[in-house]
């Protein structure tokens, strides 16, 4: 379980976060929103471990230990951040991306394990044609999903000893992907997560993406935390109007075993059919 | 798959043929018989002098500097992910620069009593002192807060240069004509004042030096992908730049001290190599002090015989070599359409 208490940072007097509570627990997928600016990525950031300047407040406790005593190494193992974007500096191919993965335990393993490892990761979510490319000529979904297989690597836990839970981090990872690259790729990575028990902590825009994958929901205005809980009770009209400042209408998903959300701004109300 | 073997194997037979090369040719050429002779110590007094004490230690320092450039540049690149950055941009040239041609003008004065090579070893001194001085202050400037900005270190780099430079500028200005011709030379490199204690200090410095930042290969892989990358992978990113900048300000000074400047080489070859065989460090960084140390030694040659028995300052060559190729390297992957 990843838990963080109380969490808060103050920039030049002004308040990010504040006292913002929030649970990552291990299979979980956890899905938070808000405004732009609501604090959803700092949230994320402080999560991971990243020193962000300012002045912090609270506790992240990873495994009922505090975040800040775990040697960076060991940290890697346990959590992997998919950042919103990557340039890379110079070429990549894409197994050399992935292979990044693997560093965090670069010394225990053997070239031919980091290898294999790789491949398995490759196969997994079928990159394994890619290999040879170079990263950046990949589609914004491809590398996506090589992003992923890195992350996933990187919390790969045959033969270590640190093999409890494990948690994967996703800032924006719907940003820049069409409608249905989207789809598949919140899907591939809530289904490989789940196999693995990895606790997955997402910050998302697309609100029907989250009604229909997200196990909890966090919503978040002016870096305070509006509700929190599982999706479908937090999917409230009332939370809905006070975090996005919209009007919106909840309906039950036609074909999935969820709500489905249709939001306009206040100016236009709209109403359900007769 | 048998890259692995098959490129560091041709870049060191690279290194071979050069060296060959480097040995036998110049103002007096050696046939191999002669040089077998000279190293086996049955050659002629003259002979063995020449190979001993003229040849191989400038041989040697070529490879040395050479390596220590290439290496360097490669590091400073993956820091700063910028194709562009070379050791240049964190200071230790324009210091350097500075401080040598501050000796250069006053040792006339300060050091006039004194034979020639407490001169030169003064010049390299100052030359070694400002490359760190400099570096240590561009990277003060760049350092708040706890954190390194290497979009400031960046930029104070280059206000630094220039403010350094204007200063050059106005040593330039009082110098008198022997001492012009001093610092042209000076900023133009050479290895023509080559000999063993120079390739006994600057040898152990840079093999440290190489090994400290192949050390750091992995690290410099995942700044590709962002500082953040890197920390969340588990690299003390802090620490890795402080490093990563102290040994090249040392690699990079020790031998501009020793040689003076030398341009192009920490910036062209990491990008030959980064066009020919990829990115990642594990690779390049030994691939790019291979392949420094053989471009530099095939200059040296060129420019100990193409004017012989004169010679050309080295720089000159290592810019008229290296330019044209590396465009034409450039223009022809830009083809094949690959972003640099």
């Amino acid at each position: 379980m990843i838990r963080g208490t109380d969490l808060s940072l103050h920039v030049d007097g002004r308040a990010i976060l504040d006292g913002v509570n929030c649970e990552v627990a291990p299979g979980t997928f956890t899905v938070v929103m808000g405004c732009n600016g609501a604090g959803k990525s700092t949230l994320l950031n402080r999560l991971a471990g990243y020193d962000q300047g300012g002045a912090a407040a609270g506790a992240v406790l990873v495994d009922g230990h505090c975040l800040t005593t775990y040697p960076p190494k060991v940290l890697a193992r346990k959590r992997a951040v998919l950042a919103q974007s990557v340039h890379l500096g110079f070429p990549l191919s894409v197994a050399e991306v992935v292979e990044i993965g693997c560093y965090g335990r670069y010394d225990e393993l053997t070239a031919r394990q980091r290898r294999d490892r790789v491949r398995h990761y490759l196969e997994l979510l079928d990159l394994t044609a890619f290999r040879d490319r170079s990263f950046p000529t990949l589609s914004g979904g491809e590398q996506k999903r090589v992003l992923l297989a890195k992350c996933l690597l990187q919390l790969d836990g045959d033969g270590d000893a640190t093999g409890d839970n494990r948690y994967l981090l996703l800032d924006e990872p719907t940003a820049a992907l069409d409608v249905a690259q989207q789809y598949r790729f919140i899907q591939l990575a809530t289904d490989l997560t789940r196999e693995r028990n990895i606790g997955v902590f997402a910050v998302l825009h697309d609100i029907n993406l989250a009604a229909r994958f997200a196990d909890r929901l966090i919503l978040l205005r002016e870096g305070r935390v509006v509700a929190a809980g599982p999706t479908t009770s937090v999917l409230t009209k009332t939370n809905i109007c006070t975090t996005f400042n919209v009007d919106c209408l909840i309906q039950a998903h036609p074909c999935f075993d969820c709500l489905l959300i249709t939001t306009l701004p206040y100016e236009k109300p709209i109403h359900a059919p007769a | 798959m048998n890259d692995r073997f098959s490129i560091p194997a041709f870049l060191v037979l690279l290194l071979i043929l050069c060296l060959v090369a480097g040995i036998t040719t110049g103002a007096y050429d050696l046939a191999l018989a002669d040089l077998w002779a000279a190293l086996t110590g049955r050659a002629t007094e003259l002979e063995s002098f020449l190979v001993w004490h003229v040849r191989i230690p400038r041989l040697l320092l070529a490879v040395v500097v050479g390596a220590a450039l290439a290496i360097s540049g490669a590091a400073t690149q993956g820091l700063f992910r910028n194709p562009l950055a070379e050791p240049t941009l964190i200071g230790v040239t324009s210091g350097a620069m500075l401080f040598a041609v501050t000796m250069l003008v006053l040792s006339a004065r300060l050091l006039a009593g004194f034979p020639l090579w407490v001169q030169q070893l003064g010049v390299s001194i100052a030359a070694f002192v400002g490359a760190l001085l400099t570096t240590a202050l561009v990277y003060r400037l760049a350092a708040g807060r706890g954190r390194l900005n290497v979009a400031t270190m960046l930029l104070a780099g280059i206000a630094i240069a220039a403010l350094a430079g204007a200063f050059t500028g106005l040593l330039i200005y009082q110098s008198d004509e022997n001492q012009l011709r001093d610092i042209t030379f000076w900023s133009l490199g050479s290895l023509g004042g080559a000999n063993w204690t120079q390739v006994a200090v600057a040898a152990p410095v840079v093999l440290l030096g190489s090994y400290f930042l192949r050390r750091d290969a992995l690290a410099l892989n995942a700044f590709l992908l962002g500082e953040r990358e890197a920390e969340q992978l588990g690299f003390r990113v802090k620490q890795v730049k402080r490093r990563v900048i102290v040994w090249v300000a040392l690699l990079v000074g020790v031998c501009i001290s020793l040689t003076g400047l030398i341009g192009f080489v920490g910036l062209v070859i990491p990008h030959l190599l980064r066009l020919w065989r990829g990115t990642d460090y594990r690779r390049l960084l030994l691939y790019s002090a291979l392949l420094g140390a053989s471009f530099l030694l095939g200059a040296d040659t060129l420019a100990r015989t193409v004017v012989a028995p004169a010679e050309l300052p080295i720089g000159i060559l290592t810019s008229l070599v290296g330019a044209p190729f590396f465009l034409w390297l450039l223009l022809r992957e830009r083809r094949k359409s690959i972003v640099l």
